[in-house]
């Protein structure tokens, strides 16, 4: 029989009524549990950087971390897919895709998975601005033995792709680490509307790249007669309202990429100098600020908003309903901003700076973390996946709708692409290596460098402040962080 | 055959075991998911702890605190952003928050679903909702411009200005009025109406008697809305993080927003859980200040202290 107790004691437990448990006891041995309970993954947490982080989360299956970049788009998927079917079919290790659609949470959790000795074991695709944000921490590993041992010949790989693997700032120029095996190539050219051009009768850009008098300043020209009001005035016009403005001439544009074609520089590594104030750099930012706030010809975010509200993407929503006229056209753009448009268009290469011309050249490698429990496993999955040209063909093609870095395999990508895109001259994507760098090379406190540039660089952006007020102080509080970066870190030798 | 003699517990004993078996996920839950990080993470705050560098773990002494104190010039430029952003947030919310209460307190005609409507924000994630904010601040096709434009005001960047983008958070803020307003609700409720029939048998006006009984009695409730508004608004984050990434030109790097991107975009743990116990101490002093003045405004009925009868 189960026996009640009187409804006071409900109320009142005395520490004489537990004499085998009393209440102080009870919050004595909690007092003891407590500090066991926290202090325990206190210790564990700040104890387990100095333990070697090696176990696999896969176990015996390969791990690879897409996220990023491309790769996780669904038409995408089944090539990786069968490929990683094959190469487990031909003896190697079975493939599992960890997928993380954005790319700062794929970032943040490669951090907390190294952290909690569960890593990937490789990531692919990532671009360098991926690799760098890793580079001195050691994450990645370093490759050169295995392409050794492999006899894998580097001079198959588009160049710069191979150099951008080798990560010269932090390696030095001589080193021969190289930490990834190169996965996808895009180049850019402009994609223009034709019946914009048509429709105010400007001359559309040349079909071939250096082609003499393409330049920024006729850009500017040409942009400006495409940017209308909406009493139908163009920019160049006495009366034009810049408030009220139905149709840009420029959109989708990197406009950090125009101090390059002014001739400047990030980093110099001889120096262990940042170039954010230099004449060139003042110069190419300066112009790029003023497409927006003195020439208004370029749509800012904001601004494409205003002509094709209602989207994610303002600009790429501006672009589709046919309110800007030119936009920098990436090769992963291409499905996006190419397919399904009710109007005329084309690419053509990047007007010439007043220095030099120059394009953007994004590149994507595949990477072992060097935590991996089975590096050797790995790297034989990125060779199938990398090295083998008919793999390698078909993974950057259509796995990552790229070109492939393997020069022999190029052209694939020109025979994918042609039957969607009839009429657009996809030959200036090729022709564009020799003008294309990639910005995205690591150079002391990257991250931090980067996110340091938003303070100075957005009031010249929104025409706040100018280049020349901004890029000084963005230089100095931005070499305080290099200089940081040296006192604590040295470069390995 | 040697017995064991099983000692039975008294109901009271069996009544403490059941108590503590009942609020031991809690505790256990407590102890180990924030006690134990929190302590770990003080323990973490005096060592160079990277999340991912292959490299050993040093204790650093006091030099995060030093740094974040004395050379990191972003540490001051996120605690002005946030003291900023609190201080109009927190005095916005109890100034409209007892407006609403007083509303809400009239009685008046579908009373009910006006309270549900107001609750409901706090059902809602962030998320969704800085995202919904987004659209509203839209310099072009928003609404609070569209809302501007047909008062014939000129149009505001919002969240895209180095000047309007904290005040944008604050007028969001106002999302979660509904929360303070219910706290003001609660007590409105229980003011006595013949304090209010006597006043106005003396002559006192609407004014007069809100000034002199509503507002001196609802100020356990300002107290308790001012510590849990600056608590609370000290540690904003998702608007900032969704919205507009700490930008433009960190006119919104809210504090919590520099210490996550310490912690999980440059990999500095230990930095970060300095620039936590930071807060931590920052929040503690200012709540201490704000319960040591209470004892000269807030009244409570009961004669406790600060009690002006």
């Amino acid at each position: 029989m189960i026996e009640v107790p009187p409804y006071a004691d409900h109320h009142s437990i005395k520490e004489k009524d537990l004499p085998g448990l009393t209440r102080r006891q009870l919050l004595q041995r909690a007092a003891y549990l407590t500090p066991t309970l926290a202090f325990g993954p206190a210790l564990l947490a700040s104890c387990s950087d100095s333990e070697p982080k090696t176990e696999s989360a896969g176990g015996d299956a390969l791990d690879i971390l897409v996220g990023f970049g491309t790769g996780n788009a669904p038409e995408q998927i089944p090539t990786q897919e069968e490929l990683a079917k094959t190469f487990e079919a031909g003896g190697g290790s079975p493939i599992s895709f960890r997928r993380i659609p954005d790319g700062e949470e794929a970032q943040r959790q490669l951090g907390v998975l190294i952290a909690a000795g569960t890593p990937p074991d490789i990531i692919l695709p990532t671009g360098i601005f991926g690799l760098s944000l890793y580079l001195d921490q050691k994450v990645w590993l370093d490759l050169a033995g295995h392409l050794r041992d492999a006899d894998v010949d580097l001079g198959l790989f588009v160049d710069a792709a191979v150099s951008a693997a080798k990560a010269a700032n932090y390696y030095g120029p001589e080193s021969d680490v190289i930490i990834g095996v190169p996965a996808a190539v895009f180049t850019h050219t402009i994609a223009y509307n034709k019946d914009l051009f048509a429709a105010v009768g400007v001359d559309e850009p040349p079909q071939q790249w250096n082609a003499p008098g393409w330049d920024y300043d006729t850009l500017l020209e040409v942009t400006k007669a495409l940017t209308l009001d909406s009493s139908g005035r163009n920019a160049a016009e006495a009366g034009f309202d810049p408030d009220n403005i139905v149709q840009f001439g420029l959109g989708h544009w990197d406009t950090g990429l125009m101090a390059l074609g002014y001739g400047a520089q990030k980093y110099d590594p001889e120096s262990r100098k940042l170039l954010l104030d230099s004449p060139e750099n003042i110069a190419g930012t300066q112009f790029g600020a003023d497409l927006t706030n003195v020439h208004h010809v370029l749509a800012s975010d904001q601004l494409a908003a205003g002509v094709a509200s209602g989207a994610d993407d303002p600009q790429l929503a501006a672009w589709k309903s046919g309110k800007i006229a030119i936009i920098d056209m990436c090769g992963c753009d291409l499905q996006s901003y190419g397919l399904g448009n009710e109007f005329e268009w084309d690419v053509a290469p990047w007007p010439r700076g007043p220095e030099r011309l120059v394009s953007t050249l994004n590149l994507d490698v595949g990477a072992i973390v060097a935590a991996s429990s089975q590096p050797d496993e790995a790297f034989e999955a990125l060779q199938f996946l990398l090295v083998e040209p008919e793999n390698a063909r078909k993974l950057s093609t259509k796995g990552y709708g790229a070109m492939s870095p393997l020069k022999s395999e190029q052209g694939a990508f020109l025979d994918e692409l042609k039957g969607d895109f009839p009429g657009v001259d996809l030959q200036l994507f090729l022709d564009a290596f020799p003008y294309s760098v990639n910005q995205e090379g690591w150079f002391p406190a990257f991250t931090e460098v980067g996110d340091l540039g938003g303070q100075f660089l957005d009031p010249v952006a929104l025409g706040e402040a100018t280049a020349a007020e901004q890029l000084p102080k963005y230089q100095q509080a931005a070499q305080a962080l290099v200089d940081g970066w040296f006192e604590e870190n040295e470069l390995p030798s | 055959m040697p017995t064991t003699r099983v000692r039975r517990l008294t109901a009271s004993q069996r009544e403490a075991v059941v108590a503590y078996w009942f609020i031991s996920p809690w505790v256990i839950g407590f102890v180990g998911l924030t006690l134990g990080p929190m302590l770990a993470s003080l323990i973490l705050s005096f060592t160079d702890y990277n999340l991912v560098s292959t490299t050993g773990t040093s204790f650093v002494g006091i030099e995060n605190y030093r740094k974040a104190l004395a050379d990191d010039p972003l540490v001051m430029q996120s605690l002005r952003v946030t003291s900023y952003y609190a201080t109009l947030a927190v005095a916005l919310d109890l100034v409209v928050g007892l407006a609403l209460a007083l509303l809400l307190n009239t009685g008046f005609r579908g009373i009910g679903a006006i309270r549900t409507i107001y609750y409901l924000p706090a059902a809602v994630s962030g998320v969704a909702v800085s995202l919904l904010w987004l659209w509203i601040f839209q310099p072009s096709g928003g609404l609070a411009n569209g809302l501007l434009e047909l008062v014939g005001l000129p149009a505001i960047d919002w969240v895209y200005s180095t000047t309007w983008v904290i005040p944008a958070f604050v007028l969001m803020s106002l999302w979660g009025v509904g929360r303070s307003a219910f706290i003001y609700l609660a007590i409105l409720q229980r003011i006595p109406t013949n304090l209010y029939e006597a006043a106005a048998v003396d002559g006192a006006g609407p004014l007069r008697r809100l000034f002199r009984i509503t507002i001196p009695l609802v100020t356990p409730a300002i107290f308790l809305n001012l510590v849990l508004g600056i608590i609370g608004n000290f540690q904003t984050f998702t608007q900032a993080f969704v919205i507009s990434e700490g930008g433009p030109a960190n006119a919104s790097l809210f504090y919590t927003l520099y210490l996550y991107r310490n912690a999980f975009r440059y990999f500095r743990v230990g930095y970060a859980s300095a620039l936590a116990w930071i807060l931590f101490a920052l929040l503690l002093a200012l709540t201490l200040l704000v319960f040591r003045s209470s004892r000269r405004w807030v009244y409570y009925e009961a004669g406790a202290p600060g009690d002006r009868s």
